[in-house]
């Protein structure tokens, strides 16, 4: 799709009519002359990456608006990406910029080997991207953190992203669940569903707790507030999510019409503004520099059910900007094959390499886009 | 009607973009844009008849206040239906994707679009999103409204199942609209010939220029809310749905920040269509040239800013409801420059009243309804009052149907006889457009006074007191409907009975009239003459070619014989 404004700058089109025969190979009917041409091309490769900075900003929007809604949620959930691994994929990508610039610099001088050596480094770039964001994917799915809903179910063994509980996935999660709930053995979770899924649906619009600073005296007299905040580890997704941020008024008055649970296997979880466990311990250790990664590895958080409410926000918007970026990195590689591919034909020249060109500042704007991605997930 | 000896053509036929290659192959994998432009045409019209017919069905469900001949959900998904096909099917492809493919570089002098196989390929797009679109209906239908405002679309128990299907398709027809903006905007740019200055442009290239850069900047946003709003709807993402914690209204300002500027996709290049009908059925240069021009490009750059107004009773702030409240009462100026200057083209102008212009009457008409009224939508105390309510439907058809579908309908009058190189029967034609500015102000004026009156929009059922104004609306439409099938039977029986087309049928002087009609495969075998598009002075009337001629050797600036001699010459 990317690839188009490319490939139409310099398509020669035959359409069965002739045209003038001084006209190089490379230049379509409809142009004067080569500079026009190209000059076309790239105008159209910009605007074709503006579309790519306005399609990532939605999303970058959509990260602010959370971000600034649910600050801790970001604190929390980033403690588990491993800086280490973004670090290096953030070096492979300015490296493989580097090269792909360099490739650019060998086709417009003619340097044909140059050219093929620096679009095949590009290309390894790439797959080293990918490989790595592979690891780091298929760790993150293995340690149950997938997004949406499914966030809050313990992984069975040797899970991934397709493994596992299909019936999660696709309209009707919220049945899925509870049927699911039920046969889990979690009993009371579901039962506490099937009563009050309105009553919670109602303190969670009215609610705007989610948004409240951290108020650790309210821990303590939120005795019922954990028990239906944990339970959407056990099945209640409807009733909890809402639940779960209604520590004020779990407070003050217990609601007649929510069914307090007993759920004996969970007495710490307290709760916090967005769901998060306000114990000192779990809170404040992970933020503590140097020791993210060692503190979240042994988190107690990290077994699904524990999970604090909302958490999965963070993972959602992770996976689908990395996930969206990683499309396009996908889209590149094609991209870098097909000029390989001209590039081994010795299609480029000196006179001509305005796929060459245009394919670089595509790559670009992926690197660029990761620039951005990098510090905003793993480090701050 | 003269009756003309057909054996001896008007024109020298020869070799035309109709003829050019044969067979459907031909036709499917063309990249010459004229024949993209007519398939999109064709799309668009049949989508067209679609979303029509099922507006039918909703005018005629509500003929009595309860069940008439369907239920409440059937309803839901007809005017969704009706909705979602007429606003991403049809209104947004019709001007630029249709009509402009066809007409945008010839009358640029250009021999194609700068990019022919992405053009290509966002006509496959299309067809791809249209798939899913219709597929939607399979998958359990869409009840969401056009908008798929959250928590309607997002909610597993109300929402129907088609939504994710739908949103699919949206996606798809996004990246088409955006290609085609994509290549406009270049072809713009990059693609004039020699003399062919900014200033010298025809106003609708113009017009599909501000619009292009609508479709460019503000499609992917679109693109990313519903990927967003898939994503929430299959996993539980949790941004938009408030069960799981999301913001509705965060949706509905991602839906708008894309859809607000979208009816400025839908409306401009119809308004460019109306500059060049009035000045070349006026037979007179167009008044404000360059205020025309850049209003194009205000409107475009305003509509990026206004987005909140669908939002005064959404609980958006009030500092908010107040900004965007001014900047919508400011789009009202550029608008009216235009129908001012549009005015001032028609003023001591030689009219004629043909099936075109005919059209941009009724366009100018109607447009000016549809803007007045929307600044009692803009107004933030009236709003309250009205929103939600019949006058809103009202508004927006005066705007989106009344103005941008009939200025389309009435480019496609002006330029059948290039696209096809047959004429229509006139007086067919001017009745087809008296039925349709009947039906059309009987349907929706109607629905003036029943929203100022409370009536609601979208509801199934309604208070038996508002029955009257339900029963006009809807033979309002029926009176829209003939004129609709009248318009199609003559277009249609012109294609195979009618006259040959003159090269100029109507007197333009813009470039898409100095070639043949059609016009060849290549646009211009030479670079065509660039000169004032709407200077009309040397434009005649010329019985043997039934059509217009330019009197090149009565114009000095073409004929040295003519100059002025001046002194010490």
């Amino acid at each position: 799709m990317s690839t188009l404004p490319a490939h139409d700058s310099h398509a020669s089109h035959d359409d069965g009519h002739g045209h003038g025969h001084d006209h190089p190979w490379y230049l379509a009917h409809h142009w004067e002359n080569p500079k026009q041409q190209f000059e076309a091309g790239k105008l159209g490769m910009w605007l074709f990456l503006a579309t790519e900075v306005l399609l990532f900003g939605g999303l970058f929007c959509a990260y602010a608006v959370w971000r600034g809604n649910h600050p801790e949620l970001f604190k929390y959930g980033s403690q588990f990406l491993d800086t280490t691994w973004g670090a290096i994929n953030t070096c492979v990508l300015i490296l493989s910029s580097l090269t792909m610039a360099w490739a650019v610099t060998a086709a417009q001088q003619g340097k044909q080997g140059v050219l093929k050596v620096m679009l095949i480094l590009t290309l390894l770039g790439a797959v080293g991207f990918l490989a790595i964001k592979y690891v780091e994917y298929s760790h993150k799915f293995h340690e149950g953190f997938f997004p949406g809903l499914r966030f809050y179910q313990t992984p069975p063994e040797h899970s991934s992203f397709w493994g596992g509980h299909h019936d999660d996935f696709g309209p009707g999660v919220h049945e899925d669940h509870q049927g699911e709930a039920a046969h889990d053995g979690h009993d009371h979770a579901a039962g506490a569903s099937s009563e009050h899924p309105a009553a919670d649906s109602t303190h969670a619009a009215a609610s705007p707790s989610s948004r409240l600073p951290h108020t650790p005296g309210a821990n303590d007299t939120a005795a019922t507030a954990p028990v239906s905040t944990t339970a959407p580890a056990t099945g209640d997704m409807t009733g909890d999510m809402t639940g779960a941020t209604a520590a004020p008024t779990v407070a003050g008055v217990v609601d007649p019409n929510v069914p307090t649970v007993e759920l004996p296997q969970f007495p710490q979880a307290n709760v916090g503004p967005s769901g998060l466990a306000s114990d000192a311990e779990l809170v404040e250790k992970p933020f503590a520099l140097g020791e993210r990664h060692t503190v979240a590895a042994a988190h107690p958080l990290r077994d699904a059910e524990h999970r604090p409410l909302n958490a999965h926000k963070f993972f959602d918007i992770y996976f689908m900007m990395t996930g969206l970026h990683g499309i396009h990195v996908v889209i590149g590689m094609i991209v870098i094959i097909w000029l390989l591919v001209g590039a081994f034909r010795g299609k480029f020249t000196a006179e001509y390499f305005t796929p060459v060109d245009l394919g670089g500042l595509y790559w670009h704007i992926v690197d660029l886009i990761w620039i951005f991605l990098f510090p905003l997930f793993y480090l701050i | 009607m003269t009756t003309l000896d057909l054996s001896k053509p008007l024109n020298l036929p020869g070799d035309n973009y109709l003829t050019h290659t044969r067979g459907i192959m031909s036709w499917l994998i063309t990249l010459d844009h004229k024949r993209i432009g007519v398939m999109y045409m064709v799309m668009v019209l049949t989508s067209f008849l679609f979303g029509g017919l099922a507006a039918l069905a909703v005018r005629t469900e509500l003929i009595t206040p309860g069940k008439t001949m369907m239920e409440q959900d059937a309803y839901n998904q007809m005017f969704t239906l009706h909705g979602a096909i007429m606003v991403f099917l049809v209104i947004i492809p019709s001007v630029p994707a249709a009509l402009g493919n066809f007409v945008l570089p010839i009358m640029l002098g250009a021999k194609d679009v700068a990019f022919p196989r992405l053009n290509l390929m966002s006509f496959y797009l299309w067809i791809f999103g249209a798939i899913f679109f219709v597929g939607s209906l399979f998958r359990g239908g869409l009840d969401t409204g056009w908008t798929f405002y959250t928590p309607y679309s997002s909610d597993q128990d109300s929402a129907m199942g088609g939504v994710v299907f739908a949103l699919t398709g949206v996606f798809i027809l996004g990246f088409s609209s955006i290609f085609t903006g994509l290549n406009f905007i270049v072809t713009i740019h990059r693609l004039r010939p020699p003399g062919m200055t900014w200033f010298k442009m025809p106003l609708f290239l113009w017009a599909l220029y501000a619009t292009a850069v609508i479709q460019v900047l503000a499609t992917p946003v679109l693109g990313i809310t519903v990927a967003l709003l898939a994503f929430e709807r299959a996993f539980g993402i949790g941004i938009f749905d408030p069960k799981l914690g999301g913001d509705p209204v965060l949706y509905q300002h991602f839906f708008w920040f894309y859809s607000h500027p979208a009816v400025y996709i839908m409306i401009l290049p119809g308004m460019g269509i109306i500059s060049e009908l009035i000045a070349v059925h006026s037979h007179k240069h167009i008044f404000g040239y360059r205020f025309i021009a850049f209003s194009s490009i205000a409107i475009a750059m305003f509509g990026f800013l206004v987005w909140g107004h669908h939002m005064f009773t959404s609980g958006q702030s009030a500092l908010m409801n107040v900004m965007f409240s001014a900047i919508t009462f400011s789009v009202s100026i550029p608008s009216a420059i235009k129908v001012f200057n549009w005015l001032a083209t028609m003023y001591k102008g030689s009219i004629s009243l043909n099936t075109p212009m005919c059209y941009a009457l009724s366009f100018m008409f109607i447009f000016s309804i549809g803007g007045l009224t929307g600044l009692h939508l803009g107004t933030l105390a009236t709003d309250i009052h009205l929103h939600d309510t019949y006058f809103v439907v009202a508004h927006f058809h005066y705007v989106m149907m009344g103005s941008a579908l009939i200025a389309m309908i009435g480019g496609l009058h002006h330029w059948w006889p290039k696209m096809t190189g047959k004429m229509y029967n006139e007086n067919l034609g001017r009745i087809g457009c008296a039925l349709v500015f009947i039906g059309f102000n009987v349907t929706f004026f109607t629905q003036f006074m029943l929203g100022s009156k409370g009536g609601t929009r979208r509801s199934w059922d309604y208070l038996p007191e508002f029955q009257t104004y339900h029963v006009i609306s809807t033979i309002g439409s029926y009176i829209l409907a003939i004129g609709f099938f009248l318009t199609a039977g003559y277009l249609i029986h012109s294609m195979f009975r009618g006259r040959r087309a003159p090269a100029n049928p109507w007197g333009g002087r813009s470039l898409e009239w100095q070639c043949t009609s059609p016009p060849p495969h290549d646009n211009f075998s030479v670079a065509p003459r660039v000169g004032d598009c709407y200077d009309f002075r040397y434009v005649e009337w010329n019985e043997a070619e039934q059509g217009y001629v330019v009197r090149r050797d009565l114009d000095p600036e073409t004929n040295p014989a003519l100059a002025p001699q001046k002194g010490g010459h």
